[in-house]
């Protein structure tokens, strides 16, 4: 049961990192049915300059608590500026041309994004400094009790107050309802007055913003910033978006945290489940390698990446459309 | 004065030319009507108009300047309303937020709940279905929404097309009543109909478009009685 508890707060926790992700990749597809595989770069950059401006405040004398959100501050504007550069020099020149071009480009500005921050931060996997000390409680008296770090609960609170934000901007402002009206007819939406373009850069910018909580969250969450961590990443939440059901806002968070919850869930019982000894018990053959090692699994919990890709394939077979979207005749 | 002038425009797709040198005034206050068989261009020139379009050659005037290469939402921001054909509602949103996106470049927040209201009281039907998606509407409410939603605006020139189109003989015995009392409060229409009669019966002028040019112009009332009018338009022996 305590496993069970804590790798259900566990998987919340990575799930609504991959949930604010996953909004990132549906607004941008639901306006232009662009998979913006650059998303993930976002979340990475969000990540780095966060990083860089607390290294660059600590010990400066400043509170912990304000070096934390100065860092979010600075991280937000900056990948906004990027989520806004990308759509306007990469994406924009190609808006009426065939569907594969803008996704191939986008793939490549993944990688110009990747290398440009490989030479801004190195190669080396940086830690995320710790400023404000991880403290753990426990949530019974038992010795093995699961524990909520200040961080998850962080995380939790704060990626919740972001979608219900979001959803509030999609469908109580004006600009939001011009999303959503661009989304569906662009050339109407023009007749009425609005720049399909400047609500493009807004969706992207919205979308951006969000990456670069998402990179500072992560990257508290895992300890680590790296110029790659945004590429696995941003893959495991396009999962959660087409899960979900690509272009659908509850789709994404939905998609989201069930990612999470099957990652953690797999990771934490992968290594039980494929335990030679317990194959033993209903396949012939594993008896030697029982006796030999009665520790030994044939999958470990470092399997943990693949779960998300497992989603998507079977997703893709069985329900394309994703759990919250609508069948929609293919438009490429 | 003209609020609206075509110098000579002709718009083509691809290689094929849809509209092939046409002229077209609409002075501010009328209802102008421009009718023709499927396939005469109407459509398109009421798209250059628009700005949805962009003409290979002539000239677009809307209230003394061009307008030729202008953005469509530029174009709307300066009074001028399209309902396009098919209606163009926009499915997924409600009926109360389809009308708050025609008064988009408006600021005043009273004068579009009261706008909102009017539009209301013109087709009770739409405030029954206020937080219903456009989608399910019918094809008459669709037309409904349509029309109240580029009234949001508060356009100065009003372009619309074909808004009979598929609609039972007593919707669009209701549209065409708007139509006129929509020009009667003072906004100038240019509409396009392949229902040559009605649109004869509420306009002031016409246009008649054949194979992308302009074959007859004159005040309704006369086309209304033209032999070469009720010949080829109204299914009538001259």
């Amino acid at each position: 049961m305590d496993v069970f508890l804590q790798q259900l707060i566990n998987g919340l926790t990575l799930g609504c990192v991959y949930a604010v992700v996953a909004l990132g990749y549906t607004m941008v597809y639901g306006i232009i049915q662009l998979i913006n595989f650059a998303h993930g770069e976002v979340v990475m950059i969000g990540a780095m300059v966060a990083m860089s401006v607390i290294l660059g405040l600590a010990g400066s004398g400043v509170p912990p608590l304000a070096i934390v959100l100065i860092a979010v501050l600075a991280a937000i504007p900056a990948c906004m500026a990027v989520g806004y550069l990308v759509e306007r020099v990469a994406y924009r020149p190609l808006r009426s041309a065939p569907r594969l071009a803008p996704l191939i480009t986008a793939i490549g500005v993944s990688m110009i994004l990747q290398h440009l921050a490989l030479l801004i931060w190195g190669r080396n996997y940086i830690p995320f400094p710790q400023i404000i000390k991880t403290q753990s409680f426990a949530l019974s008296n038992s010795e093995t009790a699961a524990t909520i770090t200040n961080v998850q609960i962080a995380i939790m609170v704060l990626s919740v107050l972001m979608m219900a934000g979001l959803i509030a901007l999609v469908y109580k402002t004006r600009i939001g309802i011009a999303m959503r009206a661009v989304s569906q007819r662009p050339d109407v939406a023009g007749l009425m007055g609005v720049s399909p373009n400047h609500v493009i850069s807004f969706t992207f910018v919205v979308g951006a913003g969000l990456g670069a909580i998402a990179g500072v969250m992560i990257g508290s969450y895992y300890g680590i910033a790296h110029y790659q961590m945004g590429f696995l990443l941003g893959l495991k939440a396009f999962c959660a978006a087409v899960l979900g059901g690509i272009g659908n806002l509850g789709g994404a968070v939905l998609g989201g945290i069930l990612i999470g919850l099957i990652e953690a869930f797999g990771a934490g019982y992968m290594g039980d489940l494929t335990n030679v000894c317990t194959l033993n018990k209903f396949l012939p053959g594993f008896s030697a390698l029982c006796e030999a090692n009665s520790n030994m699994a044939v999958f470990g919990s470092s399997y943990k990446d693949v779960f998300a890709f497992i989603v998507l394939i079977l997703v893709l077979v069985f329900r394309p459309q994703g759990l919250l979207g609508e069948r929609v005749s293919d438009r490429a | 004065m003209s609020l609206l002038s075509l110098n000579n425009v002709h718009i083509g797709y691809g290689g094929i030319k849809a509209v092939k040198g046409i002229s077209v005034q609409v002075n501010a206050g009328e209802l102008v009507t421009l009718i023709g068989a499927n396939g005469a261009g109407k459509t398109t020139v009421l798209k250059a108009i628009s700005g949805l379009l962009k003409p290979s050659a002539g000239e677009i005037q809307y209230d003394e300047t061009s307008i030729v290469g202008t953005a469509p939402h530029h174009i709307s921001q300066r009074g001028l309303a399209l309902v396009p054909e098919g209606r163009g509602v926009f499915p997924g949103l409600t009926i109360e937020e389809n009308l708050a996106m025609g008064a988009y470049c408006r600021n005043d927040k009273a004068v579009i709940a009261s706008d909102m209201e009017i539009a209301y009281q013109r087709f009770p039907r739409l405030k029954e279905r206020a937080k219903q998606t456009a989608g399910t509407l019918s094809g008459g409410e669709q037309q409904m929404l349509a029309i109240s939603r580029a009234l949001m605006s508060r356009p100065r020139l009003l372009l619309l097309d074909e808004p009979s189109m598929g609609l039972a003989p007593i919707m669009v015995q209701k549209i065409f009543a708007v139509v006129r009392e929509v020009a009667a409060s003072g906004v100038t229409i240019l509409l396009i109909e392949q229902n040559a009669k009605l649109a004869l019966q509420v306009s002031h002028r016409a246009y008649v478009m054949d194979g992308g040019v302009i074959t007859l112009e004159g005040a309704s009332p006369d086309l209304l009685t033209d032999p070469r009018v009720r010949e080829a338009y109204l299914g009538e022996a001259a």
